[in-house]
Parts: structure tokens; C-alpha cells; sequence
């Protein structure tokens, strides 16, 4: 058995106790003063079947059954304890009994409740942990090839640079000393300085070294991406909410259904347009409104 | 794919101005640049004739009185931008330039998939959504065949198309389209390269591929027109409002892309630019085979000389490769979006495609004459009840079917009428699914 499943089972067993006890004890409390009785009563049968319904939803393993029903738990315990609290003068027989077991088996299903709630944050901690640590690892140092091709890079653009810088210097150089207006110069030199730069870049960006360091930033990129959706999956999961990828295999669900019902529906078409008897034959309803 | 530039170089240096005058001209663009007013795009008037999930095909309304040319044009764009590129501005619309001579034009308007639609493959867009509207143009056209015109992604979408169904298309007009790999001419067959281009980790991490990260391999293939010269560009035509508004249509359709549905980009980027496969007549879609040989239509091939995303030695082999006898290229000067916006296109390029596709067109029937305004409701063509009609006259039975079905000894719709279909479609190996829908219109 899994530790959940041992919680469950322990939690089931508190629930029932609680139960049992409780239906005793109510229904030997009669007498002029029920009233308050019959007050806790109600409060009892208020939340016992909402609480019956969540320790399903619990033991099926639906998410955020924990969530939910630590919520209803607390509602009623608050209830209940109003409850005692107002019958707590009453003489009637049996009274204490029935506060002493609802103490008894509520302290212990508040108990499992918070044990439950530790072990689920200190799950999700451990889970957030591991993560990192698998994201630390894909961001690895640089390895020696990708030095050599960020250098090889670095090489190329030196290497243009060098052979073109005089060449476009003298450019610009010519344009500022020509004739002309200061607007027009400006425009000009912008044609020289972009002309040159885009040459470069396309030299370059055409270089192996280039489309690799270009490859590697977008894989890491994509590492990062990837850690950091699978993390706020984990965390919407522990709180029992659907995550992205959820609803995406909805989606795509609902759209292969629509997808096969429109294959079907061209077969059948397809099917029909073969079948000269059957076409324009009467469907059951129409015969029945012809008769 | 898209081009990430609508500005550049322009020739006409400012005029004698002071610095003053410049700087205020640039404040003016770079206020129009970060809140850029509305302007229209694809107004050509349209009307849906068919949808389904976020597919829409749109059929332009004719803009000249009488008959339409027959077959109908159906206009495949790319999977990655909006189609409105097609019909920019009125006078730069090769739309309008197809319906002013006279073509019926139809064009499929993918839509934005969501993530449910992931899992869609190059099978669902080509062998669904394509045929499915070819289906609804020849249903409503009465035409047997059509011209497929594919532009971009969408012109390698119709290349499949046309391997498939070839006697679905009378003519196939292909351009701008990737469909050889083995080229250094271009950047972006550079950087696909498998060595560094891991299309299973964009996929597995992204699901659909986003267009802003398309979008950002566009803008950095020339990085400094892409990101100053467009500002430059827009300061030197401020003053102008009809440059502006061109301007600014070009860049609304450049930040209005689409993202792709992330399986279809997978197989795109392995099977078209890694493996190089429907080159080599080794692609297949969903187990079939798209043999290029099976391209025996008049084929009109339109490259783009300038065009740095698909650059000419990525197109021109499919002219090798495929079996058509009647076939041709055409090479302008111009970029991969230039050719359908650009001012040269238009004078030069859109006449002769208009012209190619009206004498490759069949004789049109008096019961196709679409009405200006008006929806057109096609019918197919009526057939003499037990008359010798011929076979090219159902729908999808095109030359190819036809041939076969000549071999086996059916020369016509009574013939067919009459055979044993089994026993036909063994001999002719045509699946007997098409021959009972063939013969099923005849008894209809």
C-alpha cells in the first residue's frame, strides 16, 4: 500500500468512527431538551454528506480533492463547535458523550488533514528542487567547440572588417568633405554605413559558425522555455488545477472527434451516392408522418 | 514566407533641407511606427462560400460583366501569414488583377489554428482542407477541374496537391515556393540545416510555432534594413499620406502573422528542408506517395530574382522534375513579397499570368456565366441520361482517369454506367470508392 493510500484509508477510518459515534449518540438524546440536539443534529446532517461526497472524490483521486475538502472540513468543524458551544449549559443526558467523541475523532481527522497538507508541500518543494537542479544542469558552461565557433565568428567579422573598413571610411569620408547639404550628406553616409554593416551581416550569418552559435542560443532558449512551463505544471497539478497541457489534450481530443466525424460523414456520402436505392427512400420518421 | 521589410533604399537623397527639417521628419515616422493609424487591407469584395475549424474560402465577386474565364482560380497562400497579401491595396492586388480579366478567383484563408490543432500534419492541410475545397469550388463552379495557384509554403502545399489529384487541376501556377532544398543561395536553407536546426525541440517545447518566432528569423536575415532602414524609409516618404498608408499596409500584414500547427512544422522543416524529400520523389503523405511524375498539367513556374527567403534555385528543378509537356517559367525582378505588391509585377508579371491561365482555359458553358455582385450557384454539368456523355464530364474525373478508363475499354459515361466495378477498378487499380461516386452522379 502507498503512503497516500494508507492516508486515505486512515482518513476513511477516522470519518466512519466519527460517524458511527456520532449517529449513536444523537439518537439516544431524547427528551424535553432536544432542541439543542436536535440543533447539532441538523449541522451534522448539513456537512455529513457534503463530507461523505468529498471522501469519494478523495478515494477516486480527483484533483484538489484534498483542497476541497480540507475546506468543507474546516466549515463545519467551526460549525459544529458553535453548535456544542450554545448546548454547552444543557443537562440533557448524553450531551458530553456526543462532544467528548466529536473532539476525539475531529482532533484526529484535523490530525491526518495537516499531516496530509505537509507532505504534499513538502513534495512540491522537493519537486521544485529537482527541477532546478535539471535546469541547472541543460545550462551547462560553454564546451570547448563552442568557444572555437563563437571565436570562428569573431574571426570572420574581424576579417571583414578588416578588409572593407578603408574602403567604406573612405567613403564617408569622401561624402562629408563633397559637396552637398548637411541633410543629404546625412542621408548618404547612412547609405554607406548600412550598405557596409548589411554586407557583413550577410557574410557572415552565411558562415557555419554563425548558424551555430545562432542553433545553441535557441536550444538554451528552448531549455529554459521548457523548464520553466514543466515547473508551473507542477505546481498548478499539486493544486489540483488543470495545466496547460490539460487543456490542449482536450482540445486536441475534440478536434481528432471532429476530424473522424467528417471522414465518416464523406464515407457515408460517398457511400449513399452509390446507392441509387436507398436515396430519396423514406427515413422511419417521414414514412410514419406519411401514414 | 514572409519578409520581414517593407522599407529600403531609396534613391531619391533628400532634397536641400537643414538638419532641423530631418530631425523633425524622423520624430514624425517614429511617432507613426509606435502608434500606426488604421489602414484597410484585402478589400476586394468577397463572400464564404465554404468553412470549417478556422478555414475560410473566400470567392471573389467578378468586377467585369459576363462570362467568367473557366476553370476557376483557387489561390493557396502560406501557412504563415494572413492571405490579404494577395489583395494589399486595390492597385496592388493580384486579386483584382485576376478578376479584372476576367478569372473566377477563389482563396483558402487558413484562419489562426489554436493549440488543439497542434497535431495537424501537411496530410490534413493537403489532402483535407485543400481537397475539401476544391471540392466546394468545383461544386459550385460546375467546372471539372481548376487552375491551383499556390503562393509561397502554399505554392509547395499546391505542388503535393496537384501530385495527389492531378486530375483535379487543369493548370498549376507555382511560385515563390521552396521545394529544393539543396541551395546556399538562401540564409533560411542555411540555417534549417538538421546539424543546427532542431525541429524536434522547437516543436516538442512550443506545440504550434509562434509568428513572432518566425517572424524573428525573417527580421534577422538583414537585420539593419529590417531595423533602422525601415524607420530611414519612413522618414524620407512622411510627408507623402499615400506612401504612408502603403507603408503601413505592408507592415500591418507583416505583424499580423499566423503561427503554424506545430506537426506541420516538424514535417515541413525535416521532410522539405532537411531530407529534401518531395525533390527527390521520395515524400510521402500518410503513406501515399507524391510522385512528381504524376504532374502532367500545364505548369507556370514564377520566381522572384531578388527574393532572399525562397530564392530561385530553390523553385526552379520542380520544372525538371514533373511530367507536364506544356510548361514555363517566369523570373522578375523582384523579391519574394515584391512579386505580388510590387509596382513591376504588376506591370509585367500579373498581365501575362492572367493571359497564361485564359488560353490554358476551357471553353466556358453558358450555364457557368457568373452574374457581377451576385453569388454564382454551380451546378454540375447536366448529362443526357443514357446519352454517350463523356467521362471527363464528372466531377474529379479528370484526363489521367480518364486514360485508364479508356484502356480498360470504358470510353464513356454509358460504359461506365454498365461495368462491373470491382472487376474496373482492378484492372485500372482507380479505388472503387471513386468509381461508385462516378457512377452514383450518373444515376442521380
Amino acid at each position: 500500500m502507498t503512503d497516500k493510500q494508507g492516508q486515505i484509508e486512515g482518513l476513511m477510518e477516522a470519518w466512519f468512527t466519527l460517524s458511527e459515534e456520532m449517529g449513536r449518540q444523537l439518537s439516544q438524546m431524547t427528551g424535553p431538551k432536544a432542541k439543542d440536539a436536535g440543533d447539532i443534529f441538523g449541522t451534522w446532517m448539513e456537512y455529513s454528506n457534503e463530507m461523505g461526497r468529498e471522501m469519494l472524490e478523495l478515494n477516486r483521486g480527483g484533483p484538489g480533492a484534498y483542497a476541497s475538502m480540507r475546506k468543507t472540513w474546516s466549515e463545519w468543524s467551526d460549525r459544529m463547535s458553535e453548535q456544542f458551544s450554545k448546548a454547552s449549559g444543557s443537562e440533557m443526558p448524553g450531551m458530553k458523550d456526543i462532544q467528548d467523541a466529536w473532539a476525539r475523532n475531529a482532533t484526529r481527522i484535523n490530525k491526518l488533514l495537516t499531516e496530509q497538507a505537509t507532505r504534499q508541500t513538502s513534495a512540491q518543494m522537493d519537486r521544485f528542487a529537482k527541477a532546478s537542479e535539471k535546469q541547472s544542469a541543460t545550462l551547462k558552461p560553454m564546451s570547448s567547440k563552442d568557444v572555437q565557433d563563437m571565436s570562428d565568428l569573431t574571426t570572420t567579422m574581424a576579417k571583414y572588417w578588416a578588409d572593407n573598413y578603408s574602403k567604406v571610411v573612405g567613403s564617408i569620408q569622401g561624402i562629408i568633405e563633397g559637396e552637398g547639404d548637411a541633410s543629404g550628406k546625412s542621408k548618404r553616409i547612412y547609405d554607406a554605413w548600412s550598405g557596409f554593416t548589411s554586407d557583413m551581416m550577410k557574410d557572415v550569418m552565411r558562415t557555419a559558425a554563425f548558424s551555430k552559435w545562432m542553433g545553441s542560443m535557441r536550444d538554451t532558449d528552448l531549455d529554459a522555455m521548457l523548464q520553466a512551463r514543466r515547473m508551473s505544471e507542477e505546481t498548478l497539478r499539486a493544486m489540483g488545477s488543470p495545466t496547460r497541457s490539460d487543456m490542449d489534450e482536450v482540445q486536441k481530443s475534440l478536434k481528432e472527434m471532429t476530424m473522424e466525424l467528417r471522414s465518416l460523414k464523406q464515407s457515408m456520402k460517398v457511400k449513399g451516392a452509390n446507392r441509387p436505392d436507398v436515396k430519396g427512400a423514406d427515413s422511419p420518421k417521414r414514412k410514419a408522418k406519411k401514414n | 514566407m514572409a519578409s520581414t521589410s517593407s522599407g529600403g533604399k531609396v534613391d531619391n537623397v533628400v532634397g536641400p533641407e537643414d538638419m532641423a527639417g530631418t530631425s523633425d521628419r524622423a520624430m514624425r515616422a517614429l511617432s507613426i511606427m509606435l502608434s500606426p493609424p488604421h489602414v484597410d487591407v484585402g478589400t476586394t469584395p468577397s463572400e464564404v462560400v465554404h468553412a470549417e475549424d478556422k478555414l475560410r474560402l473566400l470567392h471573389y465577386l467578378p468586377l467585369k460583366e459576363g462570362p467568367a474565364v473557366s476553370p476557376p482560380v483557387l489561390v493557396v497562400y502560406a501557412l504563415i501569414n494572413r492571405p490579404y497579401i494577395l489583395d494589399l491595396q486595390p492597385d496592388r492586388s493580384v486579386v483584382r488583377a485576376l478578376l479584372e480579366r476576367g478569372h473566377d478567383v477563389y482563396l483558402i484563408d487558413w484562419g489562426s489554428p489554436s493549440n488543439g490543432d497542434s497535431s495537424l500534419t501537411l496530410s490534413d492541410y493537403v489532402d483535407g482542407y485543400i481537397d475539401r475545397c476544391v471540392d466546394a469550388v468545383l461544386d459550385r463552379s460546375g467546372a471539372p477541374r481548376l487552375t491551383l495557384f499556390g503562393y509561397c509554403m502554399g505554392g509547395t502545399l499546391s505542388v503535393m496537391y496537384a501530385a495527389l489529384h492531378p486530375e483535379r487541376v487543369r493548370n498549376l501556377i507555382i511560385m515563390a515556393a521552396p521545394v529544393d532544398a539543396e541551395t546556399d543561395d538562401g540564409l533560411l536553407h542555411i540555417w534549417s540545416r538538421r546539424e543546427w536546426y532542431d525541429a524536434d525541440k522547437i516543436v516538442d517545447t512550443l506545440g504550434n510555432v509562434p509568428a513572432e518566432f518566425m517572424n524573428l528569423g525573417y527580421n534577422i536575415l538583414d537585420p539593419v534594413l529590417n531595423n533602422v532602414g525601415k524607420l530611414v524609409h519612413l522618414t524620407e516618404i512622411v510627408d507623402d499620406d499615400e506612401a504612408v498608408r502603403n507603408y503601413l499596409r505592408m507592415e500591418k500584414w507583416v505583424a499580423d502573422g499566423i503561427p503554424m500547427a506545430g506537426e506541420t512544422f516538424r514535417q515541413f522543416l525535416k521532410d522539405i528542408y532537411q531530407e529534401n524529400l518531395l525533390i527527390r520523389n521520395r515524400m510521402s503523405l500518410d503513406g501515399r506517395r507524391v510522385d512528381l511524375k504524376r504532374i502532367d498539367m500545364p505548369l507556370l513556374l514564377i520566381m522572384g530574382r531578388r527574393d532572399h527567403l525562397v530564392p530561385p534555385a530553390a523553385s526552379r528543378p520542380l520544372l525538371d522534375a514533373v511530367a507536364s509537356t506544356d510548361k514555363e517559367s517566369k523570373e522578375i525582378e523582384a523579391g519574394h513579397i515584391g512579386l505580388s505588391v510590387g509596382s513591376r509585377a504588376h506591370r509585367e508579371l500579373w498581365p501575362a499570368v492572367a493571359e497564361w491561365i485564359s488560353i490554358r482555359s476551357d471553353a466556358l458553358q453558358p450555364s457557368e456565366t457568373p452574374t457581377p455582385g451576385r453569388a454564382r450557384r454551380g451546378r454540375p454539368p447536366r448529362k443526357e441520361r443514357g446519352g454517350a456523355v463523356g467521362l471527363e464530364t464528372l466531377k474529379g474525373l479528370g484526363p489521367s482517369y480518364a486514360r485508364r478508363l479508356e484502356d480498360a475499354g470504358v470510353k464513356d459515361a454509358r460504359d461506365l454506367a454498365s461495368a462491373d466495378l470491382e472487376a474496373l477498378s482492378r484492372q485500372t487499380r482507380i479505388p472503387i470508392s471513386r468509381l461508385k461516386a462516378w457512377k452514383g452522379s450518373l444515376e442521380g
